[in-house]
């Protein structure tokens, strides 16, 4: 068969993804980003939308609360990342062991994800609640602490808490798709290493880590970038409190857009999450690039 | 779905005009009824509300029987019902006929043109039933009717009998600093017996509820909002006074610890499991408070009016409103709704179905009611206040809320949080030209 | 050799507590919601904390049965997440084909575009998506949600599938090709038995994925008819009450089918990738 009928083949068989996106994706797109550049507002929707250039822009960098809710979604974004990288692995690894009850633990490490964002959330703030929820409880029975830990109500212990909710809810999701890379790892390759000497570490750097790279760049892409829009968990355990503390960029948006009515400038919000989505979702198109030019 | 519905419909309405044209000579007085066509109403309403709206439409149906209403269920936060609203709204789909809306979202809907007039179905005479300070947020610019109340709903204090017999007290406190004094000296008592025990408890995280509290501490000492020149005025020294209250009760420990991280439904755990002496909340909590399934201190609840401070006692209204679709197909007949809704019946309903306070004072004398909490309530309704009514009054809320959070948790002192409040709020009071 | 004999056993055992600490960080918060689905509202909430029910009654599951059509809502979410699942999977492994494996121009530019419905805040796409299936007259079915949730949910089953795509050695497709076949045929017959443990993972992302989303059933699909679990469960709670118990017990019954999905699924995966290969 010859080179050119299988591309022509190619471009058929994206004919599908690119009618969805055409349909769906294409016009709130660029609604979206032609809002962001208007004066538009619930309150003065009868007088539609207005161009009003940058101007959108120049007031969210001069936003103290953008960029209060910037550093945190950064901070959470990096953090939660990197925590349920490792521990979706070292759960892919156990899911990858063959012991009695491996399908046991299996679903029960997997269950977290059915449970829907709104719900955990719910969970969670039952959970941390200071005076009645279960951990001050279970601290206080252990005699471990006197008072009651401000879970969500003090600064830093809700970052705590709505990373340790958020990882809980993903370390699933990260530790399914590792799995899946992991079983592309031929035992040929590593029964072959074990007996040139290499111990367990090195056999997981030299030859494990190189062969799942493709399927973790991607999981690890994605996860960024649904991290760093990260609201509704959020919304549900501290509205963004103490004090702003725990404001994230979306929330922020959502915030303007439907809570002011302003959706210009939700718009212009939307957009920044956008364009740094984009230079993380690029910066990790490096990584699996060297696959793209085959 | 409702397209086809539609088809439907008007091919049932050709019969039946086909059907009346052929019978017309034998019928009489009810033929106005027979002629008219059927109509489908769709009303968006408040969820998990014990069938109030369905007893509602059914009363409704009965008495116009050529129009029916399909109700929706919005979501329940506060917040997904404005997204879900607005959304529709937006679209300019007429998916809505008739909804519920929150009572601080009017000024702003009316301003982008989403809600239908409604002064034409109300005389001067029926307007007057409402409880007035409910209706001050109604009306557009242009003097059009918007929105009338479904029913509203209170700040009450709702109070331990038991531990205030067992400290001697006759009643519950009448002003905050009797409270105050009151929690001082039951939370030493109690602690002295190894009882953990919040003097008072309420939903202070930042969202809405923060906002409403505050406002009534500000109110209750002779704040304003805003002076007739429509200036922000919560700096002066009555807001800082009422403030310096709420402060009070955080320095003095009386607060339940988790306060800043919980809202309405948390506040009422504590309440409930008896963890606290007093409790803001809603009607709600009351009921729930005294309901043994609900509550390990049932038989010794009361009620009572929010203590006054200086300038007497306030309370928000949290009031929802029936409003209808600018988009609507049936203007008419979603109006006759409306005012359904918002009228005798439709406010008994609310109130025996799911104990929600009517906005006429004469549906509290009903005798389905008679003993009721709903009854009982009839004081404190009377005393409820709007907050500030603006299109742009989400965002002041807003930046109360962060203020009073920083006041609370000691982050800066009443004084400056109260200045910078208002600075800001002034602010963008400026830029919108908003007064 | 004693010494290293040791050492492994410490580093196994090691092994094995971590392990078992670690599933039981993830299960327990899981156990707790399974517990507050038996407690009255008094249990949940009481001072100290009550750790058992005190009695294993059904109630709340009966009531949130009752109060709300929950077995109505669950067949939706099915019927929904089936539906996207499914167009996802057959779109995306076409797509992802064509990606990984012909010379087409311009992939990168089309995964990027693809991106872009992932990076924007699902907010911004509300209005303009609620007025176009209010155009077409899908607002409140079934099958406009899931049209939606497909073109949510397939930049990411493309990315990920063109990953394992490309794990495919080109041998494989060659032999095929030298016996005569098409490219849809090497398509099918071939490569999609090879990375079957791929879609089969894909699958329940997707799956789950779908069926968690919120904020799009919430305002394409209010009527009774259409609603879906996730919208349902927040819908117990009154304006300033929250029954946390009857939640507790909805949620759980709603994970079920879920949890059998993955079950039924999971085993597939673990057959492992190049069974696959083998069998193909």
């Amino acid at each position: 068969m010859s080179n050119n009928q299988r591309t022509k083949m190619g471009y058929l068989f994206l004919i599908p993804t690119l009618i969805v996106f055409l349909v769906f994706i294409a016009y709130p797109v660029c609604s979206t980003i032609y809002l962001s550049f208007c004066n538009y507002r619930t309150q003065t929707i009868t007088q539609g939308a207005t161009f009003t250039g940058l101007s959108n822009y120049i007031k969210m960098f001069q936003d103290q609360e953008m960029w209060t809710s910037l550093v945190f979604t950064l901070k959470f974004t990096v953090v939660s990342v990197i925590l349920e990288t490792i521990l979706g692995m070292l759960c892919a690894i156990i899911m990858n062991r063959k012991f009695k009850g491996n399908g046991f633990v299996c679903a029960m490490i997997l269950i977290p994800w059915c449970i829907p964002t709104i719900v955990s959330g719910l969970m969670w703030s039952y959970i941390f609640a200071e005076s009645f929820g279960v951990v001050n409880y279970l601290l206080s029975v252990a005699n471990i602490i006197q008072d009651p830990i401000k879970w969500l109500s003090d600064g830093n212990w809700a970052f705590v808490s709505v990373i340790y909710a958020d990882v809980w809810k993903t370390v699933p999701y990260m530790s399914l798709l590792l799995l899946s890379a992991l079983k592309t790892v031929s035992n040929d390759y590593l029964e072959a290493a074990s007996l040139d000497g290499a111990g367990k570490a090195r056999r997981f750097f030299s030859i494990v880590l190189p062969n799942i790279r493709p399927v973790m760049m991607v999981a690890i892409m994605f996860r960024t970038i649904q991290s760093f829009r990260i609201y509704d968990l959020i919304r549900v355990m501290t509205n963004g409190g103490p004090q702003g503390s725990t404001k994230s960029l979306t929330m922020y948006a959502m915030e303007q857009y439907f809570t002011y009515g302003n959706m210009g400038y939700g718009a212009a919000l939307a957009v920044l999450t956008f364009v740094i989505s984009l230079i993380i979702a690029a910066f990790f198109q490096e990584g699996v690039k060297n696959k793209l030019e085959v | 779905m409702k397209r086809l519905l539609a088809t439907f419909l008007s091919a049932a309405m050709v019969a039946s005009l086909a059907g009346c044209a052929g019978s017309s000579d034998d019928t009489t007085g009810a033929s106005a009824d027979g002629e008219k066509e059927p109509v489908t109403l769709t009303f968006y309403a408040n969820p998990s509300d014990n069938g109030a709206a369905a007893k509602v439409v059914e009363g409704f149906e009965a008495e116009y029987d050529w129009i029916d209403v399909e109700i929706v269920e919005m979501p329940s936060g506060t917040d997904d019902r404005k997204t879900t609203l607005s959304t529709v709204f937006q679209a300019q789909d007429d998916s809505i006929d008739v909804c519920l809306i929150d009572c601080t979202w009017p000024d702003e809907f009316i301003g982008a043109g989403w809600l239908a007039d409604m002064s034409d179905v109300y005389t001067d005479e029926e307007l007057d039933e409402f409880i007035p300070s409910t209706m001050d947020i109604c009306y557009g610019d242009d003097g059009g009717l918007y929105a009338t109340p479904a029913y509203i709903n209170v700040g009450v204090l709702v109070y331990r009998t038991d531990l205030l017999e067992k400290y001697g007290y006759d009643g519950p406190a009448e002003t905050w600093d009797e409270l105050i004094e009151q929690c001082n000296t039951i939370v030493a008592g109690e602690a002295a017996e190894g009882n953990d025990i919040a003097g008072y408890t309420s939903a202070w995280k930042e969202f809405e509820g923060l906002t409403c509290c505050a406002l009534e501490f500000m109110w209750d000492y002779g704040a304003e909002f805003s002076d007739e020149d429509g200036n922000c005025t919560l700096d002066s020294a009555e807001a800082v006074e009422g403030l310096t209250a709420m402060k009070t009760l955080v320095d003095d420990g009386l607060v339940d610890a988790g306060i800043r991280s919980y809202v309405w439904t948390d506040s009422q755990a504590i309440f409930n499991s008896g963890g606290a002496v007093y409790m803001r909340d809603w009607p709600a909590a009351y009921q729930s408070a005294k309901d043994p399934e609900n509550s390990s201190v049932s038989d010794s609840v009361g009620v009572a009016a929010l203590p006054s401070g200086s300038d007497g006692t306030y309370t928000t209204n949290g009031g929802w409103y029936a409003a209808v679709s600018a988009y609507s197909s049936h203007p008419e007949e979603a109006k006759l709704f409306a005012k359904y809704l918002s009228g005798y019946d439709g406010m008994l309903a609310y109130a025996t179905e799911n104990g929600m306070l009517p906005a006429r004072l004469d549906v509290y004398e009903d005798e389905a009611l008679e003993g009721s909490a709903v009854a009982e309530l009839l004081p404190i309704a009377d005393t409820c206040k709007n907050r500030p009514s603006s299109a742009y009054y989400s965002e002041y809320s807003l930046i109360i809320q962060s203020s009073v959070a920083e006041i609370l948790d000691g982050t800066t002192d009443v004084e400056t949080g109260a200045a910078e409040m208002t600075e800001a709020i002034q602010q963008l009071m400026d830029e919108y030209g908003d007064s | 050799m004693e010494r290293k004999h040791l050492n492994r056993k410490v580093s196994k055992i090691g092994m094995i507590i971590f392990s078992v600490v670690f599933v039981l960080l993830i299960i327990l918060p899981f156990v707790w919601l399974a517990l507050a689905a038996f407690k009255n509202m008094r249990e949940l909430y009481a001072s100290p904390v009550q750790i058992l029910p005190s009695s294993l009654s059904l109630d709340n599951f009966i009531e949130a049965f009752t109060v709300q059509p929950m077995a109505q809502y669950i067949l939706n979410s099915v019927i929904v997440s089936l539906v996207s699942t499914v167009l996802i999977i057959v779109i995306g492994c076409m797509a992802s084909f064509s990606l990984a494996r012909t010379k087409i121009k311009g992939k990168r530019l089309i995964l990027l575009l693809l991106l872009t419905i992932t990076l924007l805040p699902p907010i911004t796409l509300l209005n303009p998506i609620y007025l176009m299936m209010s155009k077409m007259g899908l607002l409140n079915t079934r099958i406009g949600l899931a049209l939606v949730l497909v073109a949510i949910e397939l930049p990411s089953a493309v990315w990920y599938l063109m990953t394992f795509f490309q794990t495919i050695p080109d041998t494989i497709e060659e032999s095929a090709m030298i016996d005569g076949a098409t490219i849809p045929q090497t398509f099918v017959k071939i490569l999609l038995p090879v990375v079957r443990p791929g879609i089969f993972t894909i699958s329940i992302m997707t799956f789950i994925n779908t069926w968690n989303n919120y904020i799009f059933p919430l305002v394409l699909n209010p009527t009774k008819d259409a609603r879906v679990v996730t919208v349902a469960l927040t819908m117990y709670s009154g304006d300033t009450y929250t029954p946390w118990n009857l939640i507790a017990a909805a949620a759980i019954v709603a994970s079920i089918p879920l949890i059998i999905m993955v079950l039924a699924i999971q085993k597939r995966i673990i057959s492992g990738m190049m069974d696959g290969a083998v069998k193909g």
